[in-house]
């Protein structure tokens, strides 16, 4: 399964974090001109794979997967950011595939204010692993 | 051809029991890396003294560096390459002499292989290398018990 699906399909089915933020409201990327508040936009920045001598293996490394939370107040987007990094964190994450996923947490970076859209953000930085 | 370089993937490895009449190859899946071989002989002086200046010697018996694979790990030992790997660390225990071959592709193409074999046995497994973030990796080292190293004529692949 692509990555980006399997972290969608984490995230939707988080209770914990859909309560902050609705699943209708978690997207594959794209802007957020048009979309309610709060907002997560997640992708991957850059996927691996792996070879043996013979060729690809099925583990593949997604090194760098960005998961960013829009919301009216800072308050708000640590909140759900919380929420998130709860459940993209940790091995065989609840609701992935069953393959499984491990994701890693690796920094958080705060987003600069859009003032056309009045949204504070926060970019969290992931490291998955997973088969395909 | 490989005339202007080619890189290394590609290589295959393999043992099997020494009998006669020969066993096939079990081939040693999910090769990440080879290391090794090295053949250097002893270095012995047959310095005379005389009107020359120069220093003489010529080579003597020919050690053979330890064949170290690495493996993308399988820990399950029923299932796939899991149950060759445990295989490998059972001939650790034993440590009975098997005939290794390691085969690296001749051409581009990797149509036809050139393969190195000997005899020896397994003197390391390393199961436990599980870095927290990254692929668990079986290492295995293999010392020569052999009168000869053999090297083929390239062709096609034994494993």
């Amino acid at each position: 399964m692509e990555i980006e699906k399997a972290v969608f399909l984490v995230l939707s089915g988080n209770s914990s974090l859909t309560a902050l933020c609705p699943a209708d409201r978690i997207y594959p990327d794209g802007e957020i001109q048009n979309v309610e508040l709060p907002t997560i936009k997640h992708f991957a920045v850059s996927d691996r794979s792996l070879y043996e001598h013979q060729g690809r293996v099925e583990l593949r490394q997604s090194e760098f997967y960005q998961v960013s939370v829009y919301a009216s107040t800072m308050l708000e987007v640590r909140a759900i950011a919380e929420a998130v990094i709860a459940a993209l964190s940790g091995l065989n994450l609840v609701g992935s595939p069953e393959e499984g996923i491990t994701g890693f947490h690796r920094s958080t970076a705060r987003l600069g204010y859009d003032e056309d859209v009045r949204a504070c953000g926060l970019g969290l930085d992931f490291e998955f692993w997973y088969s395909n | 051809m490989a005339d202007g370089g080619m890189i290394g993937n590609g290589v295959k490895a393999g043992y099997r029991i020494v009998d006669s009449p020969l066993a096939a190859f079990t081939e040693i899946g999910q090769l990440l890396n080879v290391e090794g071989i090295d053949l250097n002989a002893d270095k012995i002086s047959k310095t005379t003294h005389s009107t020359s200046r120069f220093k003489r010697h010529f080579g003597g018996m020919i050690e053979v560096s330890d064949l170290v694979m690495e493996i993308l790990a399988n820990p399950d030992e029923a299932s796939g390459e899991g149950v060759v790997q445990a295989a490998l660390h059972a001939l650790l225990i034993s440590g009975e002499n098997v005939n290794w071959r390691i085969e690296k592709p001749v051409d581009r193409t990797q149509s036809a292989y050139k393969g190195y074999s000997f005899d020896g046995s397994v003197i390391g497994v390393s199961p436990l290398q599980v870095p927290m973030d990254g692929p668990q990796v079986f290492r295995l080292t293999v010392v020569f018990d052999d009168s000869t190293f053999t090297v083929d004529t390239a062709g096609a692949s034994e494993l």
